[in-house]
């Protein structure tokens, strides 16, 4: 593992000496430094159902992840870029920086990895001593059943009014805007808010 | 090309079922071979809701990924059919890549391929279609290594699905659909729960009824016999106050013994039955799994307990006994009043339709109201307990202030939830009370009007207002008490919700009969993760002979403690299986699975009660000498003999306060005493300074001898003496072998060794710069 080519915000800022020091030293700067990519050391590209990235500086092209840090609040800013192993790559600040090609890329896999359905109706909800089935309609007019085993740990409220909902299965459901429900819905789910 | 009409004639594993559009779709996509497993999924590759068709063939796999349109005619009106958009075609051989996987997103997953040239991304899914994909991946897996021989029962055996919906179980062992799980009605099953009881409840309620019955015959004698009789010149009772003065004073103190005795059994048949319930509870709480646990507050299941039995206790005493009574008397007096005067009866009743349907709404608007209080004392618990258990953290950031801050938005949020109930409580009754005011208007007129008219006797009339009154008083208890009701109630659906909670981890119907095991441990292709989206083991098999030693090194988070919650059966695999001298661990009773494994964690829980009482919490049946000598072995002897109470100083709550290493000796002291056939040392010696880990380690040698040990270590130093070490990186097994061999392969062991025999350099660098400093040179400190 080297650190060339690993860049900070400040280049002179906490950059202790570590020559002479080995692997102990160079793993423990590794895992506080942080590369930020941005449209002159990086370019996205789509891979068919993933994200490529290609460094401009060594030419190589890679496979990566993306990860939201701060999901229930920014889709577009501070962005972890993976390798499939989960190591990170480096850092994104703010993907509209990118190019119209990469930011399309970007904006793609975003949606695969934080991928939610918006529920807009919500038509029942059946407590069955803990558990609840939950009926609901989809943006898009598409109706919708999911299960929640423990209702008020698998509801989270990102905000006063957006609610994120993971189902039994893992899936992800998100309402928007709570106080935007029909009156009966709000009535349903105010119970496990 | 492939005709998809012959297709259904082979012998091919369908995962989903395979419809003849799908067929044609995959047909005229240039599948060409006999098409061995098919798929289907639910999302696009660019993660859009549509289609994923994944089938293989013996050549390779062919991915095709769009979606449906309704096809309309030119008029607009629906055409019969529907056509399909491909957005992606991705075809792969298997000689193509090295491995196929199901890589998990956040809420989705998506195939990959892999080989050295890179990954290849076949079809994308929502985790609804999740555990298809993972067949999918198996099938094909097997394909690509030539063991493929069709679909195996165990994948697709009519037990693993719900009968009445289809689905997959989303816990196989528990055989439960959370889709089709029936709501019994609560006070149902509450009755059903107090079967044990009938005996006691019926003496209850059949005094309870005796009480209700002498209530109704004081009228008779206070009025229409007073007045009609007693009062009228001629009757044979004329005169004869004293005779109505007693029967009606002997009625009242026959009324009141009986109320006391009823009174005396309710009060001892609740406690028998709150006690019970408690309980029950209880006993049901810690037969669940781990993960009911770690998925809520301790707060909030304390709420369930405490309060919940309160409101049921309360509503026992102090509520049933008034609705049986009330209700009784509503239909006895009804009876009487119908029969007295029939017209004027029917006046009294007439609004009765309208009080029970504004009732049935009051008793609904409550119960959401309690329902929404409850979820508030939950939170206002959860955050008592958090800030309490962080009080040390808010005291060293100075963040008293925040926390109070933190703690007054969940009191005002349960202030203001009471508040709601209080005020409906004050408001809602009064309202049906007035309902049922407007029956007494009315008897009072009509009556009144029947009187005159000389159609009944004063004194008739007068009975009849009195048995009114009596109608109309029950009527308004009843309306006092919803709000009990609905607390009850309530309260009721949150215990059952515990009661009723299934463990994920569920002992087996005929377990094994062994009691005593040897102690050889084997880990097969096992797959685990605590949530749907983290893999957190997979496919790690090895296997340790009995009296074996085995160290399980690799970085912190990288899985290994799981390895050992999944030893002792806290969680189930989600695939592969544990076996504990070729028995499936799922196959033993869990008592004793758990009576041969010992384990020492770095979490270490001192319960409340003496040291004694805490070592001896293994083995309850061990003498004084035998804890003595497992202290002594554990190195907790040498702090215990300092204390004024030795081993009997009370620790825990509210007694002495013990060191991390006091504590971890005295866990080690509970494992020695166990003498189980398997010894789990979880980063057992983590928080100790250097002296009391090497003499725990060295007791911790002499108790691993003979038995089958496991060590989980990040610190090398302590897995001396090991025979065999695997190294799990990332929750996959990436080396195995003895020190030595791992040291000559240039893989994460050695990484892990180079890192902290360079610490130890650094320590000591540092360590001889000090000393040099000391000799007169200026200290500088290391920048």
């Amino acid at each position: 593992m080297s650190l060339e080519g690993i860049q900070t915000d400040n280049a002179n800022a906490a950059a202790p000496e570590y020559g002479g020091s080995g692997l102990f030293d160079r793993e423990a700067l590794m895992a506080t430094r942080v590369r930020y990519l941005t449209p002159e050391n990086s370019a996205f590209s789509d891979g068919g159902g993933c994200l490529m990235l290609r460094d401009r500086e060594t030419g190589e092209e890679k496979r990566v992840i993306l990860h939201l840090l701060f999901p229930y609040n920014t889709k577009t800013e501070l962005v972890s870029v993976l390798s499939p192993d989960k190591e990170e790559v480096g850092m994104i600040r703010d993907i509209g920086v990118f190019p119209e090609e990469s930011l399309a890329a970007i904006e793609k896999e975003i949606g695969r990895r934080h991928f939610v359905r918006r529920i807009t109706q919500i038509l029942k909800i059946k407590d069955k001593n803990g558990i609840t089935a939950w009926r609901v309609v989809l943006e898009g007019g598409e109706e919708a059943e999911f299960v929640l085993k423990d209702t008020y740990g698998s509801i989270f409220k990102a905000s006063d009014t957006r609610l994120l909902i993971t189902d039994v299965d893992g899936n992800r459901f998100e309402i928007e805007d709570v106080e935007k429900l029909n009156k009966a819905g709000k009535r349903k789910i105010e119970l496990y808010l | 090309m492939f005709s998809p009409t012959t297709w259904k004639k082979n012998t091919m594993t369908e995962i989903s079922v395979l419809k003849d559009e799908y067929a044609a779709i995959l047909s005229e996509c240039g599948l060409a071979g006999e098409p061995l497993v098919f798929a289907l999924s639910d999302l696009t590759l660019d993660a859009v809701p549509g289609v994923a068709l994944l089938c293989a063939d013996n050549e390779g796999i062919l991915a095709v990924s769009g979606t449906f349109s309704v096809e309309r005619a030119d008029d607009g009106v629906k055409a019969p059919g529907r056509a399909f958009h491909a957005q992606s075609v991705v075809r792969v051989s298997f000689n193509d890549f090295d491995s196929l996987r199901l890589e998990e997103l956040i809420s989705t997953g998506r195939i990959v391929a892999s080989s050295e040239k890179g990954d290849r991304v076949l079809a994308m899914c929502t985790f609804a279609a999740r555990n298809d994909m993972l067949l999918f991946v198996k099938y094909c897996t097997k394909i690509k290594e030539g063991t493929y021989r069709g679909g195996e029962e165990s994948d697709f055996s009519p037990d693993l699905f719900c009968p009445t919906c289809g689905r997959r179980y989303s816990n196989p062992a528990s055989k439960v659909c959370l889709y089709c799980r029936s709501g019994a009605g609560i006070v149902k099953r509450f009755i059903l729960f107090a079967k044990k009881y009938r005996w006691r409840i019926a003496a209850m309620l059949g005094l309870l009824l005796l009480a209700s019955g002498i209530g109704v015959i004081t009228p008779i004698f206070s009025s229409t016999f007073f007045y009609d009789h007693v009062l009228k010149e001629g009757d044979r009772f004329y005169g004869k106050v004293l005779l109505v003065v007693l029967i009606v004073a002997g009625v009242e103190i026959a009324q009141i013994i009986v109320n006391m005795i009823s009174r005396i059994i309710t009060a001892k048949t609740t406690g028998y039955l709150v006690y019970d319930l408690k309980v029950t509870i209880f006993e049901a709480m810690k037969k669940l799994s781990l993960d009911f646990f770690t998925g809520r507050q301790t707060g909030g299941l304390m709420t369930q307990i405490n309060e919940d039995s309160e409101s049921i206790h309360w509503f026992f005493v102090e509520g049933l006994s008034y609705y049986i009574v009330n209700v009784a008397q509503i239909i006895v007096i009804s009876v009487v009043m119908f029969s007295m005067q029939p017209v004027l009866a029917a006046v009294c009743v007439a609004v009765l339709p309208l009080f029970f349907l504004l009732a049935l709404g009051t008793l609904r608007r409550q119960h959401h109201l309690h329902f929404k209080r409850h979820a508030a004392a939950r939170r206002f618990n959860g955050r008592l307990t958090d800030s309490m258990g962080a009080i040390k953290v808010t005291k060293a950031f100075a963040m008293e202030k925040q926390e109070t801050v933190r703690f007054s938005e969940v009191t005002e949020e349960l202030a203001a939830s009471s508040k709601k109930i209080i005020i409906f409580r004050e408001i809602a009754p009064p309202g049906l009370r007035l309902v049922m005011y407007l029956s007494t208007v009315l008897v009072w007129l009509v009556g009144g009007w029947l009187t005159i008219k000389g159609n009944m006797t004063y004194g008739f009339f007068a009975a009849f207002l009195a048995y009114c009154g009596r109608l109309t008083s029950p009527l308004y208890s009843l309306a006092d008490m919803m709000d009990s009701f609905a607390d009850f109630s309530n309260a009721l659906h949150r215990l059952f919700e515990i009661y009723d909670a299934d463990p994920s981890v569920k002992e087996s119907g005929k377990p094994s009969e062994k009691s005593a095991v040897k102690g050889e441990i084997e880990f097969k292709s096992v797959c685990f993760s605590y949530e749907k989206n983290r893999r957190i083991i997979d496919n790690v098999s090895f296997r340790v002979p009995a009296g074996g030693a085995l160290g399980i090194v690799g970085h912190s988070g990288a899985g290994k403690s799981t390895i050992a919650n999944l030893l002792l059966r806290l969680y189930d695999p989600e695939s592969g299986s544990i076996l504990i001298d070729g028995v499936d661990i799922r196959d033993m009773s869990l008592k004793v699975l758990r009576d041969n494994i010992a384990i020492v964690s770095q979490e270490t829980y001192i319960f409340e009660g003496t040291i004694f009482d805490n070592i001896a919490y293994a083995k309850p049946e061990a003498t004084r000498e035998e804890v003595v000598e497992a202290a002594r072995l554990a190195g907790a002897h040498e702090f215990i003999v300092k204390l004024e109470e030795a081993y009997q100083t009370k620790v825990g709550i509210g007694g002495k306060n013990l060191s991390g290493g006091e504590r971890q000796r005295i866990s080690i002291a509970r494992a020695i005493l166990k003498k189980p056939a398997i010894l789990v040392l979880d980063e057992a010696t983590a928080s100790m300074d250097t002296k009391t880990e090497r003499m725990i380690q060295l007791s911790l040698d002499a108790l691993s001898e003979n038995r089958t040990t496991i060590t989980i270590a990040h610190r090398l130093s302590t897995l001396s003496g090991v025979d065999n070490i695997i190294v799990i990186e990332n929750g996959r097994l990436c080396e195995e072998g003895t020190s030595a061999q791992l040291l000559t392969r240039d893989g994460i062991y050695k990484r892990l060794y180079m890192l902290q025999i360079e610490a130890m350099r650094n320590i000591i660098e540092e360590d001889n710069e000090g000393h040099s400093a000391e000799l007169g040179k200026p200290y500088e400190k290391k920048k």
